[in-house]
């Protein structure tokens, strides 16, 4: 069990180590993708290193013995996928707070007083959901027709799930709240 | 493998846990229930590993781990990784992200526009609630200090946490300070 641990850590080290020198020489667009191929390309290794390197990890053997190597593997790639996960969702902490941004754009400006009207004018209301919008679209969700946005089937079949998860949790359709809770 | 189930059931808990609070809860304060229901899984966890034969009754001796401090701490990782993720899918996409809000919105049989959105979320034309009320949360947290009428100046703290913010966005290059 605690070689598949230790294994997953370390490929995870490893494969932070990999997605940030390749960010910075390949560029890529999307940081999740490029995330994702890269934890993808790690289970097989993960699966190769936990038989091959059976042997080398010291005081080990004594801790597990008697195991069979199917139940430290099983553990170990669950292990590896959550951990994964957690990282990802650490990475959006760290980019999507509008907060953050807004203490970041005023930081830009040193010590020199910022405008509120300036700041809204970069992390408005309208900015926000037009964006929105216009990612929605972009990815298929949505459809515009003139001032107004429907959605696409793929949009539907997503709202589904969400209704139903919505209903679950005993949370009204639309969450009527306002803009300052967003 | 003892840990590995007893997480596994023990998350079940939180999950079954976590839908009776939601819909009990008339409180738009979502994120406390989710807290709470962790709180009261971490017993829940710590009496089922406790009480619970090393075999769990039906594992074979080849399943079962040697050292039960470990298995129990593998348990218990592997159980605030699982909230971790339920808390930022259930909490941050389905009740209160904003991408899929307007997805349920347009939902609807005559779709929505940007007038509309900015009607039920009270955003007028005048001002801007969202920036606004994240502006008087730093100055509140002292993280910048107002200088008068809508004039703001970041104080030492803030520049701090953003220096950080943005020296890890440069390390992984993503975000804005990219």
């Amino acid at each position: 069990m605690l070689r598949g641990v230790l294994l997953s850590l370390s490929l995870t080290a490893v494969g932070i180590i990999v997605q940030i020198v390749t960010a910075h020489a390949l560029r890529p667009r999307k940081m999740f993708n490029h995330a994702l191929l890269i934890f993808v390309g790690s289970f097989p290794v993960f699966v190769f290193l936990y038989y091959a390197t059976a042997v080398f990890w010291p005081g080990l053997p004594a801790a597990e013995a008697g195991m069979s190597e199917l139940p430290g593997l099983i553990n170990g790639l669950l292990f590896h996928a959550l951990l994964f996960l957690n990282y990802v969702q650490c990475l959006y902490y760290l980019t999507q707070p509008v907060t953050l941004r807004v203490l970041m754009e005023m930081a830009r400006s040193g010590d020199a007083v910022v405008r509120g009207r300036a700041i809204n004018a970069m992390h408005s209301f309208d900015h926000m959901v037009s964006t929105r919008f216009e990612v929605l679209v972009l990815h298929q969700f949505a459809r515009r027709e003139g001032e107004r946005y429907y959605l696409t089937q793929k949009g539907e079949r997503f709202a589904l799930v969400f209704k139903f998860l919505r209903r679950l949790f005993g949370i009204s359709y639309y969450l009527k709240r306002a803009a300052t809770a967003i | 493998m003892k840990g590995l189930i007893v997480a596994s059931l023990s998350f079940l808990f939180l999950v079954a846990l976590a839908i009776l609070l939601l819909r009990r809860n008339k409180s738009p304060n979502y994120l406390g229930i989710f807290f709470r229901t962790f709180a009261w899984t971490i017993p829940f966890y710590v009496v089922l590993y406790r009480m619970s034969k090393p075999d769990l009754g039906f594992l074979g001796d080849s399943w079962v781990f040697a050292n039960g401090w470990l298995d129990f701490l593998n348990g218990l990782l592997i159980l605030v990784m699982l909230f971790h993720c339920f808390v930022d899918v259930t909490y941050a996409t389905v009740i209160t992200g904003f991408s899929n809000n307007l997805i349920l919105y347009m939902a609807r049989p005559e779709g929505i526009s940007l007038q509309e959105v900015k009607e039920i979320y009270g955003a007028g034309d005048e001002g801007d609630p969202v920036v606004q009320n994240r502006l008087e949360q730093l100055v509140q947290r002292r993280y910048a200090e107002r200088c008068g009428e809508d004039s703001y100046r970041v104080l030492p703290k803030g520049r701090r946490l953003a220096w950080i913010a943005a020296g890890l966005q440069r390390i992984w290059r993503i975000g804005g300070a990219v």
